[in-house]
């Protein structure tokens, strides 16, 4: 595995357009990356700036201040480089032409294929149904999924950035596109997702960096671990029988902090789904485990869930104030000065 | 240049002149169109009913003083939006096609649109508009149709050059408002479409050019500044506050 940088980025200040009447929703500042080849999550807000970097990464835009470099390349100024990047955009910009079949021809003669790789690019993802119609009449996940289809199919690809590439985007399965990215990640391409989820991040990122406020503010493993503290973790169980009694038994529980659940049928006590928000992820799994057998309940499956980019953030603000030295005390005020009483009760 | 690099620089021509085309393939461009034929044919109309001697000439000063620049510079709003000529063609060169080859591309669809239109509008209004007198209609015709084409596709290099300059194209605003104040005339007008269109339909010379060197100089300008805002729009422009 190649430890070579393919993305590199210094002193990036940049921001996006994506605010009414072209305004500003969010920016990056002082950014600083230096990847290799692998699939990194990109978690934040647009105000965190994910638009913002996926903009100027792509080098739909000049940054500001600071350096976008692909192998060595400013994406920007290089066209050969450009050829070799892959890029679905917060909003698609497809060439316009009649037909979506003909955009897409027209974008890939750009990076030097031939107009024939149009249909290959659409049915890629099960697409070939938009080849004939109009381009402008396509959905926004329609055009989206157009636009995912040709930069999972850059050729040679050193680096594809993809915005929210698993919401609102009209394709039937979403396992092709994990499939595709990892092939991608296989032959040595860097591939950045910016996304608000941290489920979609940490379904397919083998690294996952948290935005906050333009900045990078810390990173986690691709499973997630250490986003959050363990005491926020999450246990979903799918229960195909005994439910309620599941549920009353471990609500019982001091290490469950709160718990939900869904019926799936009629019947009160049979299948569902149920939730549990446990303050020890293991001592949690092992208690609602026991509880199982007490109640002789029968679960299909269970998993911990993702935490949501509201805990995350919460998570990032409380490590933020942890780190900031603690202002010394403010100097009490002197007591104030009170004249002794003299001996009849008034004072001097 | 290697025989990658010239198939490189041909596609992305290519690709820029489908563009251009493409963004003109649009109603407005056609409203626009038939608002300009309207006023020149209802000025024609006019000038021929006042009185049919000289109604040509008459016709053709208000069209090439009014009615050429002001379509032009529609059609070019038309093509290029509120945007830089590259920050439009993003659509094609995110995919890795050159900037500055896929603008020249664009900007001579621009061309060759406004100077056909050009073409068509005084065409049909020297089809109503010529009356008694003068050269025969058919030598009319022609003159004042290849008069047309040239100024339109200088006026449409201008404009297209002009947008180049300040954010969201602005800077195409420069040589319209030059053209109406200072055009008509001088060293102003020797370099703008203005001055050098009226010496060829016959009217004053701007410091007596000759009517050959004015021909020269609309299709000098066309190409240089064609060539010119291809030449400035290397890369996008990075956002502002």
């Amino acid at each position: 595995m190649s430890d070579r940088v393919v993305l590199e980025v210094e002193g990036l200040y940049a921001q996006d357009s994506a605010g009414p009447g072209g305004s500003s929703r969010g920016r990056v500042q002082g950014v600083r990356l230096a990847l290799p080849a692998g699939v990194y999550g990109f978690i934040g807000t647009p105000e965190d700036g994910t638009l913002a970097l996926c903009e100027v990464l792509t080098g739909i835009v000049r940054p500001s201040r600071g350096t976008v470099r692909v192998r060595g390349h400013e994406p920007y100024r290089s066209s050969p480089i450009r050829a070799r990047m892959g890029a679905m955009l917060p909003v698609p910009m497809l060439p316009p032409a009649s037909t979506t079949e003909r955009s897409v021809a027209q974008a890939v003669a750009a990076r030097g294929e031939p107009a024939s790789a149009a249909k290959e690019v659409l049915a890629s993802l099960g697409l070939e149904a938009l080849a004939r119609r109009r381009l402008k009449s396509l959905s926004f996940g329609e055009a989206r999924a157009v636009e995912l289809a040709l930069a999972l199919s850059t050729p040679r690809a050193v680096l594809v950035v993809l915005h929210e590439p698993f919401l609102d985007v009209a394709v039937d399965h979403l396992a092709t596109v994990h499939e595709r990215i990892r092939a991608l990640r296989e032959d040595g391409a860097c591939i950045v997702v910016t996304t608000s989820s941290a489920v979609d991040a940490r379904s397919v990122a083998e690294f996952i960096i948290v935005m906050h406020a333009g900045a990078l503010v810390r990173d986690a493993p691709g499973d997630g671990t250490g986003l959050v503290p363990a005491s926020h973790a999450d246990l979903v169980l799918t229960v195909r029988s005994g439910l309620r009694r599941l549920a009353e038994r471990v609500s019982r529980m001091n290490v469950v902090a709160s718990l939900s659940w869904q019926s799936a049928d009629e019947e009160d006590d049979g299948a569902g789904s149920l939730r549990l928000r446990v303050t020890d992820l293991e001592r949690g799994a092992a208690n609602v485990l026991a509880a199982v057998g007490m109640v002789d309940a029968e679960i299909d499956a269970w998993s911990t869930s993702a935490p949501s980019l509201v805990d995350v953030r919460a998570e990032t603000r409380r490590l933020h104030q942890a780190r900031r030295p603690a202002r010394p005390a403010p100097p009490s005020p002197a007591p104030p000065r009170v004249a002794p009483p003299v001996a009849d009760g008034r004072r001097a | 240049m290697s025989d990658a690099s010239r198939s490189s620089t041909a596609v992305a021509m290519t690709l820029g002149w489908r563009f251009g085309l493409a963004r003109l393939r649009h109603r407005a461009f056609f409203a626009v169109s038939g608002l300009a034929l309207s006023v020149a044919l209802v000025g024609a109309l006019i000038e021929r009913r006042v009185t049919s001697s000289g109604s040509l000439d008459r016709t053709l000063e208000v069209e090439f003083r009014l009615v050429v620049p002001l379509f032009v510079f529609a059609v070019v709003g038309i093509a290029l939006g509120r945007r830089q000529p590259a920050t439009l063609v993003t659509r094609v060169t995110r995919f890795g096609a050159p900037s500055r080859e896929t603008t020249l591309g664009l900007v001579a669809a621009i061309v060759a649109v406004s100077a056909l239109a050009c073409g068509v509008v005084v065409a049909l209004s020297v089809l109503v508009a010529h009356g008694h007198g003068g050269a025969s209609l058919p030598s009319e015709l022609f003159t004042a149709t290849w008069i047309a084409v040239l100024t339109g596709a200088a006026y449409a290099a201008w404009y297209s050059f002009g947008a180049t300059f300040f954010r969201r194209g602005g800077g195409r605003v420069v040589p319209l408002v030059l053209d109406f104040v200072v055009g008509g005339a001088g060293f102003a007008g020797a370099i703008l479409p203005r001055g050098n269109a009226l010496n060829l339909l016959g009217f004053d010379a701007p410091m007596g050019l000759a009517q050959r060197a004015s021909s020269v100089m609309l299709v000098a300008t066309a190409v240089a500044l064609g060539v010119g805002a291809a030449l400035r729009s290397r890369s996008p422009t990075s956002h502002r506050g």
